[in-house]
């Protein structure tokens, strides 16, 4: 391929107007019939040209996207990581604290069982004691007349 | 005796007694114990508190009292410090602040978490007179952008002694900003560096002091200018640094290389609205203004316009931008990200600038000073300072805490140069607006541009976070000034859908680590007030009698 074909090939002859440097030399017009292929020509090629630009720019708008995409996707991995850390961090913590209250209420169980037991026996303790009292008030014979007035006497005060 | 961990260096002249014992109480309270306190006597007249130190140096070898022959001042003294240290890491004090009992003990826990740190910073407050602690400055993490603003780290700093050394500790001719200085040599060769979210240090703010007024040492600025220029010129950035706004604060004029190519990108309707007055199609003022107001000519302005976008329009942007102009239709249905993506494709610059249609350039040389920090390669997206159409700030960097995305420094004013400084100094951030930003060509692709399921809103918060992700840094930048007549062009309208979007991707933001929520709260947005005005019942007024006259 020549270097002039090549220059068609890449629209760097035409001018501004689109007018080819291939001058009619002949005047026979067979020259203005070959402008005007190349002129359909480059503009089928410009035309071409624009949509594969257009295409690239497409296909770097979506590679843009995927990128997007793809570090959004990343960002919630270690944004979950992070939650995941927290929330283990949390976990840790309380199922500490349940073990800590899980012992304290054990303890707390066992002390009640203690002082439930110590509890029966205080009342059965209480309760023969009062029996014993009341054996023991029944066995005492009542007072004497003379004293039951003296202690009325007291009570109201004379 | 093995060699402790940290050394504290503190240049001694002259402080009162009273104020020195409360310094000295503070050192010895301390509960890590595993520090030597170099003190250096810089020759002070009056032999009180050098007095002082020698008898408690007699009992607590930890202490140890360098006296100078001569007054050298805070360089000289700093550095005889620095050289009469034997611990790992330095801790600067000065001779009148206070430390808090578990500063060093917070400082040991981050280096033993981190084998590579070379330097770290505490955040601090003031102490008055009386003792009241006030104007706590709550830290970024570390944003060697804002660095280069103001000496933001300062107190307490702790640097390795090695790098400290390696970099030729504290320079001659910087006096002032000596710190400043140095924290930017260090920082360049630093492993790492680490801020330590606590206030350790109390700086005492009495009359005269730096601490209560920096116009105090207004030397120790023109030191600071140059300090931050040195880097510049260490590190190949091509820029010329100024004076900011207010003393401390440094701008810097980037300069961009002439074959860098610029593409800017704006997705238009090219509709109309009323702007100061007059009615304006708003993308005509929109390129007219970013060429106006730049010296860089490598640019094109890649236009993408919906079909229904009026010839005229179309017609007056060709006049306005002539052969930079590239036009390229869009067919679809409204989807802003799919808009900046198309011409972000069809864009063949090196460092791609996406600008609302809506925008007015207000600063000179905008563009080199957004696009300028992109020729840090770790820097991966920039953005500007917008003012609504009554300059109130409109947007300085997004923040994102406390489950939502946040505009911080909302409706302050233009002159407002912030709470310590962030609206006047170039700064790392969290995010910023697409309403103009700008990002270099392979970071865009890297990231995959803007997701296009977010057709409205959050397309740029969720770009951010991308950036972010990639272990870019986003800077925001102070000196790119534009208008930005916000939601004359669109509904602002929030779904749930594309918050949903978003925190399944990143997480419920909870805390900025650029912007503390405690410093970034907004101004009362007026049109709230207004509302609220509004819908308040009216006040009935009582009527008044007519006075009757006997």
């Amino acid at each position: 391929m020549g270097d002039d074909h090549q220059g068609h090939d890449a629209g760097t002859v035409v001018s501004s107007d689109g007018s080819s440097r291939h001058h009619d030399m002949n005047g026979d017009g067979h020259g203005t019939e070959l402008d005007a292929d190349l002129r359909e020509q480059l503009a089928v090629m410009a035309a071409r040209n624009r949509e594969l630009e257009d295409e690239v720019l497409e296909a770097r708008h979506a590679q843009l996207l995927n990128r997007d995409h793809v570090v959004g996707i990343e960002a919630e991995i270690g944004r979950q990581n992070a939650d995941i850390l927290r929330v283990s961090a949390d976990l840790r913590r309380l199922q500490g604290r349940e073990k800590r209250l899980r012992t304290r209420k054990a303890a707390q169980a066992k002390r009640i069982d203690g002082l439930e037991a110590k509890l029966v026996a205080a009342r059965r303790r209480n309760a023969a004691l009062t029996r014993r009292v009341a054996e023991l008030e029944a066995s005492i014979p009542p007072p004497s007349l003379a004293r039951r007035v003296v202690r009325r006497l007291r009570r109201s005060g004379r | 005796m093995s060699a402790p961990l940290f050394s504290i260096v503190t240049p001694v002249y002259q402080p009162p007694l009273e104020v020195f014992r409360e310094t000295f109480a503070s050192v010895v309270a301390q509960e890590f114990t595993d520090w030597e306190w170099v003190l250096v006597d810089d020759c002070s007249p009056s032999p009180e508190v050098r007095d002082f130190i020698r008898e408690h140096a007699t009992t607590d070898p930890r202490i140890r009292l360098v006296e100078r022959a001569d007054n050298g001042h805070i360089v000289k003294a700093s550095n005889d410090g620095v050289d009469a240290a034997r611990g790992e890491f330095l801790a600067f004090l000065d001779h009148d602040d206070l430390l808090t009992v578990d500063a060093l003990d917070e400082m040991a826990h981050h280096i033993a978490d981190h084998d590579d740190v070379d330097y770290l910073y505490s955040d601090e407050d003031k102490a008055d007179a009386d003792g009241n602690l006030h104007s706590e400055f709550r830290k970024p993490r570390w944003s060697p952008e804002r660095l280069r603003g103001q000496m933001y780290t300062s107190h307490l700093s702790v640097m390795r002694a090695s790098l400290v050394r390696e970099v030729g500790a504290f320079r001659e001719g910087y006096d002032g900003s000596q710190d400043h200085d140095l924290a930017l040599r260090v920082s360049e060769r630093a492993r790492r560096v680490v801020h330590v979210p606590e206030v350790l240090y109390h700086w005492r703010a009495i009359a005269g002091s730096a601490a209560a007024d920096i116009d105090a040492k207004p030397y120790a600025t023109i030191a600071g200018q140059r300090a931050v220029q040195d880097q510049l010129d260490r590190l190949g950035i091509k820029g010329r640094v100024g004076q900011g706004s207010e003393a401390g604060r440094y701008v810097i004029q980037r300069e961009l290389d002439p074959a860098t190519r610029v593409s800017i990108i704006i997705p238009t309707l090219g509709s109309a609205a009323l702007v100061f007055g007059e009615r304006r199609v708003l993308v005509e003022e929109t390129v007219r203004s970013a060429l106006a107001r730049t010296d860089h000519d490598n640019v094109e302005i890649v236009v993408v316009h919906d079909s229904p976008t009026p010839a005229a329009v179309l017609d007056r942007l060709r006049e306005i931008a002539g052969d930079k102009l590239v036009l390229q239709e869009f067919t679809k249905p409204f989807n802003f990200s799919e808009k900046c993506n198309v011409g972000a494709m069809r864009a063949t610059g090196d460092r791609l600038v996406f600008l609302n249609d809506d925008v007015e350039v207000i600063s000179e040389r905008w563009l080199e000073n957004l696009v300028g920090p992109l020729d840090e390669p770790d820097v991966g997206l920039t953005g500007a300072k917008l003012y609504f159409s009554d300059s109130s700030i409109q947007h300085a960097g997004h923040g994102y805490w406390g489950q939502h995305y946040h505009h911080p420094f909302r409706f302050r004013t233009r002159e407002d140069s912030g709470p310590f400084g962030e609206l006047v100094v170039n700064r790392e951030v969290t995010g910023v607006t697409a309403a103009c930003a700008a990002t270099r060509r392979e970071v865009f692709l890297g990231i995959g541009g803007f997701t296009e399921a977010l057709p409205s809103n959050f397309n740029d918060v969720d770009f951010c976070y991308k950036v972010n992700h990639h272990g870019y840094r986003t800077v925001w930048v102070a000196n790119c000034e534009l208008f930005h007549f916000e939601s004359q062009t669109r509904d602002g309208t929030v779904q749930a859908w594309e918050r949903h979007f978003v925190v399944r991707r990143w997480g419920i933001p909870d805390e900025d680590v650029f912007t503390p929520a405690s410093v970034a709260s907004p101004m009362m947005d007026p049109h709230r007030l207004l509302d609220s005005r509004i819908a308040a019942p009216p006040r009935v007024r009582e009527k008044r009698r007519p006075k009757t006259t006997r």
